[in-house]
């Protein structure tokens, strides 16, 4: 199993791993060396991977679990990741021209980890199934788990828009 | 729009933004490569590192036995079992590292919930046996200073033992604490998170 072959099927899925780094990490350095881990990962993990599922669930898989026992090990920068690390996270926050947009994104990054991981799933627009399959949960308890945390963002997010600033 | 589609699409929309500029093929085949020499070489440190301490404190044990022979034979034995000691807490160490480094290398293309328990499972069981292997070693090599100090009654001997081994239970504990406890605390708590 070549790399070109594993860089044809995951290229076209790599927003995947943008959006988990973003959601995980919080400075430019933890999101290059996360970034870096989770490629690194994906290819290691690559000879296991089964056809019969699909890509983009294996990716979240490795992606999700890499990121979730995240340590930064390294601040070495690699020059090939000048297009996220040339960004601070101050700029990002600024590509959210809506304000319930940005205090939503606050919102979701302020959610405890395994929080953060359904809701990112659901945002994509995954299926209970496939979000059942990803995290080891029952498709039920996905469905009560999602309710909630959307509930509790409904509210914080009426809260904070009624508060006067 | 009624509330509830404006809520979901905030939420999509609050996502969006971290779409960055996609790499290509070329840089993420060289990040893939340059990561995988930096690991290689962090792992070789790592191993590296644990071999240059078992070494030196075996030279340190085996420099005292040479040093304090001439004080007699009493003394060169207990130094002795001290060593034997010394070997088999190292090898525990050795062990622990063999065993994380399998952890580290634990499938990824699994359910998160499922990974996320093996890992902690498979900790706990490592650490738990390094804390038992180096509690032994530890309180075995040390009780050998007794064995042949004349005047100590069997009923001290083994009351001195077991205060050592439950002081060397201890800072064996608080030794893997220090280094792994926050590591399994996250993962308990992400666990918790999970349930």
């Amino acid at each position: 199993m070549g790399k070109a072959e594993f860089l044809q099927l995951t290229m076209p899925h790599q927003g995947i791993i943008y959006k988990v780094v973003n959601i995980y990490a919080d400075n430019k350095e933890d999101k290059d060396d996360l970034l870096q881990e989770i490629w690194l990962q994906l290819w290691l993990s690559y000879p296991r991977f089964k056809a019969a599922s699909r890509i983009s669930t294996w990716m979240y898989q490795v992606a999700l679990n890499t990121a979730l026992t995240y340590t930064r090990k390294s601040a070495t920068r690699n020059r090939h990741l000048r297009t996220i690390a040339a960004e601070p996270v101050i700029e990002e926050d600024k590509q959210v021209r809506h304000e319930q947009e940005r205090i939503l994104w606050e919102m979701i990054r302020s959610l405890p980890k395994a929080e953060k991981a359904l809701i990112l799933l659901y945002i994509e627009g995954i299926s209970y199934r496939e979000i059942a399959e990803i995290t080891g949960e029952s498709e039920s308890n996905v469905g009560v788990k999602l309710n909630r945390i959307k509930q509790k963002m409904k509210h914080n997010l009426n809260t904070t828009t009624k508060t006067p600033q | 729009m009624n509330m509830h589609d404006d809520f979901e699409s905030l939420l999509k929309g609050a996502v969006t933004h971290g779409s960055e500029e996609a790499l290509s093929e070329q840089a993420v085949s060289t990040i893939i490569d340059e990561r995988l020499i930096k690991s290689r070489n962090r792992l070789r440190t790592a191993f590296r590192n644990e071999i240059v301490i078992i070494a030196a404190t075996l030279l340190a044990i085996i420099y005292l036995v040479i040093r304090t022979s001439r004080y007699g034979h009493l003394i060169n034995n207990a130094l002795r079992m001290a060593l034997i000691g010394g070997i088999v807490y190292l090898a525990g160490s050795i062990v622990l590292f063999f065993r994380l480094l399998r952890i580290s290398r634990l499938q990824k293309d699994v359910g998160v919930k499922g990974y996320l328990k093996e890992m902690y499972t498979r900790t706990e069981k490592a650490l738990l046996l390094y804390l038992w292997i180096s509690t032994i070693a530890a309180t075995g090599a040390l009780s050998t200073l007794f064995t042949d100090s004349p005047g100590t009654g069997w009923y001290m001997m083994a009351l001195y033992t077991l205060l050592m081994g439950v002081g060397m239970y201890y800072i064996n504990r608080w030794y893997t604490n220090k280094r792994f406890g926050r590591k399994m605390k996250d993962l308990k708590m992400l666990l918790a998170e999970f349930d």
